[in-house]
């Protein structure tokens, strides 16, 4: 790796910038793998290397300084690229920056260090955000409570939630799943590492790390969940020092003025939603739309969201979020499938919904100095996904449309400079 | 009237005995109808307290239950009903209260007595809820059912590790030391507790041997962890160490060792169960069959030859003696995978063995055929016996001679059809093409569709090695219209390198075609004179590519690496050639398997990558690339 990294910063810095070769990975339909195209760009940062977010440019490519190493690498990893000579990539910056284009540079400068939030019976397979970063070979740390609560969130840059459920009632799956062996072998896992940790309740200790998580937020983090992780985290949130769960959950009943008790002032994207505290209802609140009890009968074949369009130039961040190859992304299901609209707070940046409705897929947010990005659904190739299903391939969906807006999340914290624009 | 006459007329009298009577009637029915409408009414009652109940609204449940309870305070629904909602509501006071004036109306009910335990825990009152469970307990400590009653209360309230010693105590007061088994090894697993969990196993095991496929099945989820199996063979050897003839035990040891590939260990367990149950060599063969389909060769061979020494009389005995010579001809042939997929290495077991090869296993094949003379076995035997003279020996008149002997041995057995196939593909090897086609022909009409694929194919093959063009794609049309056969891939493939070639230059194929017939006889110098031949006289031809392409695996065969690359380089550098995709997968190939240069190999991989993006192979290029490089994958 070494070795690599002094090949490249030699072949970059020998050239001049006039006369510097470019190799171009285009995100437009001619990629013929969008999400190992992330991995690529990623690689080369790691390696010390410069790489060019071009903005709303064909889906978003990547420029960089011509190295073999790196045509071969991209090569490898089966990612098409374009070779520019100096003078096609002077034109091209061009075109990019001028005024009258909505597209933009981004220069991504460093690796983020990313971590995911999981237990230690996690599968890579059970999550699309672990899916996303093993096929684009994007490394990550797994951690969990203990790492969150012991400080260890500030030596990453980048956060994401695991379907993992802030509230402490396991997922809501007791009314299906409480007699299954991974069920109370879940919980068991979750009590002893509870008690471990000193809280008596999951649910508690569960709090304690959604605190924490803000905080990480709060000081410059970038989180990103989906699913439940998302409407999970926020309710519990609102609801500290409140209990919200049943004795299946914690040993005693919930309180019942819980309701009355939440604090929106305390969450970050989501208000006033109205809790559902029944412990067989597979449900956390009114902001999943539509309910996941019973679950809604939807056709896939209708069911698309819109990526709302950006000012690159002006709004860099969001323009960010959204790049991707289509406008209209294929819907997909899960424990929280949209967020109802009504509930969000205007505070909140909506990046993508389904038209005509209540529902928004993908939000945006700022928290202190850092920001959260959510994004509803389980697996966007999946589009309704239940407990034991196999594992979505993603060497079948290499151009994903869906996938790509997890994986713009995971490049964005390495473009920290840009954001001042905003 | 009845007036001064105090003795009504019999009219009169029934009359008011009517009368009288149909007032009782109205005055039953009145009752009942009430008692009817007032039922009617509970029940709408409880049918809306439930609703509530299960939407959660536990205010509204607990008024109705309460209100149904003040009516009818015997009614247990009733009861539970409001016992539910007073502890849901947390009101554990008035729910004490209703429990307490439950059970001293009802004494005896240990149920009950564990239910208000709960609600003192519920409640904070640890030592209250404990001295109500001890004092179930106490009630008849020998009683396994009232400890159950407390241990589900336990669980309830996920005081799992009290459970567990709550069953633990129990078994010393019962003096039953597999009481509670099942729960505890639940328990157990649960908690990751492997070793503890399959003492329970196996404590049930000891007590009921009949149990054992169950208990492999619950075992089976938890042995799927590396270290659970671990844990489960050791304590399974302890146990199996101390009570050494306990044959259920054996048999859950020799399970677990296959389950880590460890087939001499299982067949050592085996051995023994075959001599503890009496069963002459049946075990021992049951296990060989076994290993035998897990591709456990060595073990297989193992077994198979114990049954045949030491039971020469059972009936399995000719199974077994041709078992063993089967698993010997698969261990000759560096099949036996026992050895490399096990987790651990077992000294017992070398990869490959036997000093006699072939030769030996021909002759295991041949006392068969001759202590069975006429038997399905023999039939079997000269079979393999063939195969392994024309595969193998390349001893093609021996070879033939075997599957002629099936034909006439089991003239009607479905081996007889495959010995027909693979005379024909023996006279094809011996230029007697006359004959081979006699036998595909015949084929032709035989009632397994499979064989008569395959002797479409061969005979496809015959008229092009004969220049028959017409006729070879005919037959090759017929596999292209059916997408379900297996051959349909190959036959499509063929039919085109045929079209094409047989009107750029037929006298081109013509040469080629007696060339690839060479290779098919193994006449693989003569192949290769007669490809180079037809490259010289044909220099411009279509065919050309495809001739180097043999020509290079020709080389391969004949020991010749770097002239084999060489010919595939040849074809690699025609940027036109539709064969220059592959053939730069062969260099990397070659490169890689054969000289094992992994620098090369990979330069190899990555020019067909570079210059080849779109080709079948760049998804294996990619894939070789990476395992030589190491990448994690």
């Amino acid at each position: 790796m070494k070795q690599w990294t002094v090949i490249l910063a030699f072949l970059l810095c020998s050239g001049n910038a006039a006369g510097q070769s470019k190799l171009l990975i285009p995100m437009d339909l001619k990629q013929s793998d969008h999400l190992k195209s992330y991995g690529v760009a990623f690689w080369l940062l790691e390696k010390e290397g410069v790489v060019d977010w071009l903005l709303n440019y064909r889906g978003g490519s990547f420029l960089a300084d011509y190295a073999e190493v790196l045509a071969r690498e991209c090569r490898i990893r089966g990612v098409s690229f374009e070779t520019l000579d100096g003078s096609a990539a002077a034109a091209l910056y061009a075109e990019v920056q001028r005024d009258d284009n909505n597209m933009d540079v981004v220069r991504l400068e460093k690796a983020p260090k990313i971590a995911v939030y999981v237990p230690p019976n996690f599968k890579p397979w059970d999550d699309a955000v672990t899916l996303a970063l093993e096929y684009a070979e994007i490394p990550y740390t797994k951690i969990w409570d203990e790492e969150v609560l012991s400080g260890k969130l500030s030596e990453y840059d980048w956060l994401h939630l695991h379907h993992e459920d802030f509230t402490g009632q396991y997922g809501k799956f007791y009314s299906n799943y409480r007699n299954a062996q991974w069920y109370v072998q879940q919980q068991v896992l979750y009590e002893r590492e509870a008690k471990r940790l000193g809280y008596r309740k999951v649910s508690d200790e569960k709090k304690a790390v959604a605190l924490a998580i803000r905080d990480f937020i709060g000081q410059g983090g970038f989180m990103f969940a989906m699913c439940s992780a998302t409407d999970s985290y926020d309710i519990a949130l609102a609801a500290g020092g409140v209990d919200i769960c049943d004795v299946m959950f914690d040993g005693d009943p919930p309180d019942r003025d819980a309701q009355g008790k939440l604090n929106f002032a305390q969450s970050l994207a989501f208000e006033n939603f109205t809790l559902d505290m029944n412990p067989l209802r597979y449900e956390y609140s009114d902001i999943d739309i539509p309910p996941s009890d019973p679950p809604a009968i939807r056709d896939p074949e209708t069911d698309y969201f819109t990526l709302f369009e950006f000012s690159a130039k002006y709004d860099p961040v969001p323009t960010m979020l959204t790049q991707d190859h289509v406008n209209i992304v294929r819907g997909f299901m899960g424990q929280t499938t949209a967020f109802r609209k009504k509930l969000i707070k205007r505070t909140v940046v909506v990046l993508a919904e389904r038209e005509g409705t209540e529902e928004v897929r993908y939000l945006h947010g700022n928290f202190g100095r850092g920001t959260f990005t959510w994004y509803a659904g389980h697996d966007p190739e999946d589009y309704q996904h239940q407990v034991g299903d196999p594992p979505t391939d993603l060497n079948l969906h290499k151009n994903s449309p869906g996938y790509r807006l997890i994986l713009n999340n995971v490049l964005f914290p390495a473009a920290k400079k840009k954001q001042q624009k905003t | 009237m009845m007036g001064g006459n105090l003795q009504a007329s019999p009219f009169v009298w029934n009359i008011m005995r009517n009368r009288v009577l149909l007032s009782w009637v109205i005055a039953i029915i009145s009752v009942f109808g009430i008692a009817f409408a007032q039922n009617d009414a509970a029940a709408i009652k409880l049918r809306l307290a439930q609703s509530f109940e299960q939407n959660g609204d536990w205010e509204q449940a607990a008024e109705l239950y309460e209100a149904l309870f003040l009516s009818y305070p015997q009614n247990v629904v009733f009861f539970e009903g409001l016992r539910r909602g007073f502890t849901q509501l947390k009101q554990y006071d008035k729910a004490i209260d209703l429990i307490q004036d439950w059970i001293s109306g009802k004494p005896g009910n240990p149920s009950m007595l564990s239910e208000l335990a709960g609600v003192y825990y519920l409640k904070g009152d640890e030592r209250k809820a404990d001295s109500l469970w001890q004092l179930v307990i106490k009630t008849d400590p020998r009683n396994p059912s009232f400890y159950r009653i407390v241990a589900s209360k336990l669980m309830e309230f996920r005081l799992y590790d009290r459970a567990i010693q709550l069953f633990l105590d129990a078994r010393k007061a019962t003096g039953k030391s597999d009481q509670f088994s099942e729960d505890l090894a639940s328990l157990y697993s649960v908690f990751q507790q492997y070793g503890d969990a399959t003492q329970e196993y196996v404590t049930i095991l000891n007590t009921r041997p009949d149990q054992l496929q169950s208990i492999q099945s619950r075992m089976s989820m938890m042995i799927s962890r590396p270290e659970a199996l671990l844990e489960a063979r050791k304590v399974v050897e302890t146990e199996k160490n101390r009570r050494g003839e306990s044959i259920p035990l054996r048999r859950m040891a020799a399970w677990l060792s296959m389950e880590v590939k460890e087939y001499s260990a299982a067949l050592d367990e085996y051995r023994v169960i075959d001599k503890l149950t009496k069963a002459s060599g049946n075990e021992l063969f049951a296990f060989g069959q076994t290993a035998a389909q897990e591709r456990a060769y060595e073990a297989a061979a193992k077994a198979f030859q114990e049954v045949v020494e030491q039971y020469p009389g059972g009936a399995r005995f000719p199974f077994a003696r041709f078992g063993y010579a089967r698993a010997r001809e698969e261990t000759v042939a560096g099949l036996d995978t026992s050895g490399s997929r096990a987790a651990l290495p077992d000294p017992a077991w070398p990869v490959s063995e036997t000093p006699q090869g072939f030769g030996g296993v021909l002759r295991l094949y041949e006392a068969i055929i001759n202590d069975y003379p006429g038997s399905d076995f023999a039939a079997q035997s000269y079979f393999r016996i063939g195969v392994i003279k024309q595969e193998r020996l390349f001893d093609l008149d021996g070879a033939r001679a075997a599957y002629e002997k099936v034909r006439t041995l089991q003239p009607h057995h479905p081996l007889a059809s495959e010995a027909s196939l693979r005379i024909g593909q023996v006279s094809t090897a011996r230029n007697d093409l006359v004959d081979a086609r006699g036998q595909y022909l015949k084929l032709m009409h035989d009632r397994n569709p499979d064989i008569k694929q395959q002797a479409l194919a061969a005979l496809a093959e015959l008229d092009y090695f004969e220049a028959a063009y017409d006729s070879a794609e005919t037959k090759l049309q017929i596999f292209a219209a059916s997408s379900t056969s297996d051959l349909a891939n190959d036959a499509l493939q063929f039919l085109y390198f045929l079209q094409e070639n047989k009107f750029a230059n037929p006298s081109a194929l013509a040469s080629f075609a007696r060339a690839d017939l060479l290779m098919k006889q193994r006449k693989y110098s003569e192949a290769l004179a007669q490809f180079e031949e037809c490259m010289r006289l044909f220099p411009n031809a279509l065919i050309v590519d495809d001739a180097k392409m043999k020509t290079a695996e020709l080389k391969l065969l004949l020991g010749r690496p770097m002239e084999a690359l060489e010919s595939f380089s040849g074809v690699a550098a025609q940027s036109l050639s539709i064969l220059s995709d592959r053939a730069q997968m062969r260099i990397g190939e070659v490169y890689e398997s054969q000289l094992r240069n992994r620098e090369k190999a990979i330069e190899a991989y990555e020019r067909l990558l570079e210059k080849y993006p779109h080709s079948l192979y760049v998804d294996k290029a990619r894939l070789r690339i990476r395992m030589l490089r190491g990448d994690a994958l």
